[in-house]
């Protein structure tokens, strides 16, 4: 996609490089809400291509997605829904990760929010699985522990 | 320079730092967060740095074991550390009772708390009078920066402050006093105000709105919601018109302010009134910056006592910013579709038009879509998009 030359400000592009090597536009006020790639133009200058080495073309259209409807106000509970909708457990690991590292407030937040749903009344073990957590107990420590907290315990599925 | 993804996902995902651990902990109930304490020796004490409390009874068959529950968690966090956040949720386990209720609620305000949601819903009349205690340490609280109320009855409006007030939701909150004098004082109590959303009030506010008392506005407020009003309650119009999201239903005539940041209108017509065409177009010529206008149920409530009629001028928002229209219940009623076509063809940079019209006959609505696509269009890039 070839580089435009920008005559107004308000209309400004960014350019930024995944970490396999394609190249994104974003406006510029899009770009405001990614804190990282603020921060990479503050230094950098606004006319060179911003490196994103932990960022893959896979997930960045979608963020780009993300904060296209943010900055015109068009954010709703219903496209949130959408946005997520048919995402499975690993693509929203993936665009939390990038979030989390371009620090996309709004998006990390939202995901956050998602990662959490997904996770509800899931049993210790999925959540373990899903954040890829060896147990370094004992299972003589494990009992104790689940003893201590048996209040918390009580009720919850321990299957899946 | 290219590199491959070549570290798993699950991988750096386990590299996250605890914070951002929390950070989701913190989306999840007090009670799951907690049994994430045998997940690893890493995990083990991470649930007590989460400055969230999330408490909601609907899976526990009785109070007790509910209250069990929050207690114990307060004993075990560390007495120093803050509470952030509270979400307390209550009324379907058998044997709730207000008593704890007020113990809990004060005792978690005592600990800094900057949000605080409360949901009362499922609780009877004497339960709720029963929490005045809870009511005054809340209104209190001069640090709270998000407050969500659902289902509360207040005897007295008491005093408040809330100087650092963000985000004010209120759901089904009655007062049942006659006189609410404090309530115009409202805009100066929580002046920082950006976001607004009440839904099923239930008080008695002078039905003079337009009367100098309740001229103020929220001059920070980005977002407002109004829901099911009553007869007995009416946000005055001057609160809200710095808004630039607004939701509104609207019973009965409202005086018309300037609304100067309006971005974004969607108006749900619960009822008919004199002069309501004459009203809307007044109402649009007062908001400059109007780009997506929502309109609802505008015809739905009986025979309209106005009649649509074509202003002199165009309302300027509706000639040079707005970029989308929407009908929601179209009926295809004489003036809706006046109105419709008055938009077509004034809106210059109109790009999309939408009916939705989910109640009306199918063979009427082939022929409204037939109407209202042979209508002129004030702009090239105009869609047209039926429901």
């Amino acid at each position: 996609m070839a580089q435009e030359a920008s005559s107004s400000t308000s209309s400004k592009t960014i350019s930024l490089k995944t970490g396999d090597g394609e190249i994104f536009e974003i406006e510029a006020s899009a770009a405001k809400q990614m804190k990282t790639v603020q921060r990479l133009i503050d230094d950098l200058g606004d006319d060179i291509t911003i490196p994103l080495h932990n960022v893959f073309s896979k997930e960045l259209p979608k963020i780009i997605e993300y904060y296209k409807k943010d900055i015109t106000g068009e954010i709703t509970k219903d496209f949130e829904a959408e946005f997520v909708k048919d995402l499975n457990d690993d693509e929203v690991k993936v665009l939390f990760l990038a979030a989390n590292y371009l620090d996309a407030n709004k998006l990390f937040e939202f995901l956050s929010q998602n990662i959490a749903d997904r996770l509800e009344s899931k049993s210790v073990e999925y959540v373990r699985k899903y954040f890829g957590v060896e147990n370094d107990f004992t299972p003589e420590e494990e009992s104790k522990l689940r003893e201590e907290r048996a209040w918390s315990f009580r009720g919850i599925k321990e299957d899946e | 320079m290219s590199s491959q993804r070549s570290i798993p996902t699950l991988d750096r995902i386990s590299t996250l730092p605890d914070s951002v651990i929390c950070h989701i902990l913190s989306f999840l109930p007090t009670k799951q967060s907690v049994t994430t304490t045998i997940i690893s020796k890493r995990w083990n004490p991470l649930w007590l740095s989460v400055l969230t409390l999330d408490f909601d009874d609907q899976k526990f068959s009785d109070f007790a074991t509910f209250r069990h529950l929050i207690y114990s968690v307060m004993l075990a966090r560390h007495t120093t550390l803050p509470i952030q956040s509270l979400r307390l949720k209550c009324g379907i386990s058998s044997g709730c009772n207000p008593y704890d209720i007020n113990r809990i609620v004060r005792a978690a305000l005592q600990r800094g708390i900057v949000n605080l949601i409360l949901d009362f819903s499922y609780t009877d009349f004497d339960f709720q009078i029963g929490l005045s205690t809870t009511i005054s340490s809340v209104f209190n609280c001069r640090n709270l920066v998000v407050l969500k109320l659902t289902c509360l009855t207040f005897t007295v409006v008491p005093q408040f402050n809330f100087p650092l007030l963000k985000t004010l939701h209120l759901d089904s909150v009655s007062f049942l006093g006659d006189q609410n004098e404090e309530f115009y004082k409202f805009v100066e109590l929580c002046p920082i105000l950006e976001e607004l959303q009440t839904t099923n009030m239930q008080f008695w506010v002078s039905n003079d709105c337009d009367n100098g008392k309740y001229n103020k506005c929220f001059s920070n407020l980005v977002r407002a919601k109004i829901c099911n009003l009553t007869w007995s309650w009416n946000v005055p119009f001057a609160w809200i018109c710095n808004a630039k999201f607004l939701h509104i239903e609207l019973s009965k005539e409202q005086k018309v302010h300037t609304f100067h940041n309006l971005t974004h209108f969607e108006l749900i017509f619960k009822s008919v009134w004199q002069r309501k065409w004459n009203w809307l177009v007044e109402l649009l010529e007062h908001c400059p910056k109007l780009q997506n206008l929502t309109l609802n149920q505008l015809y739905g409530h009986g025979i309209d006592k106005d009649n649509w009629k074509e202003p002199k001028n165009v309302p300027g928002c509706i000639f040079s910013q707005l970029r989308k229209c929407s009908f929601i219940a179209y009926e295809g009623s004489e003036c809706e579709f006046r109105f419709a076509e008055y938009i077509l063809k004034s809106a210059k940079v109109l790009r999309t038009m939408t009916i939705n019209a989910s109640l009306v006959d199918i063979n009427l609505k082939h022929q409204m879509l037939r109407d209202l696509s042979l209508c002129p269009r004030g702009s090239a890039t105009c869609k047209l998009s039926f429901d």
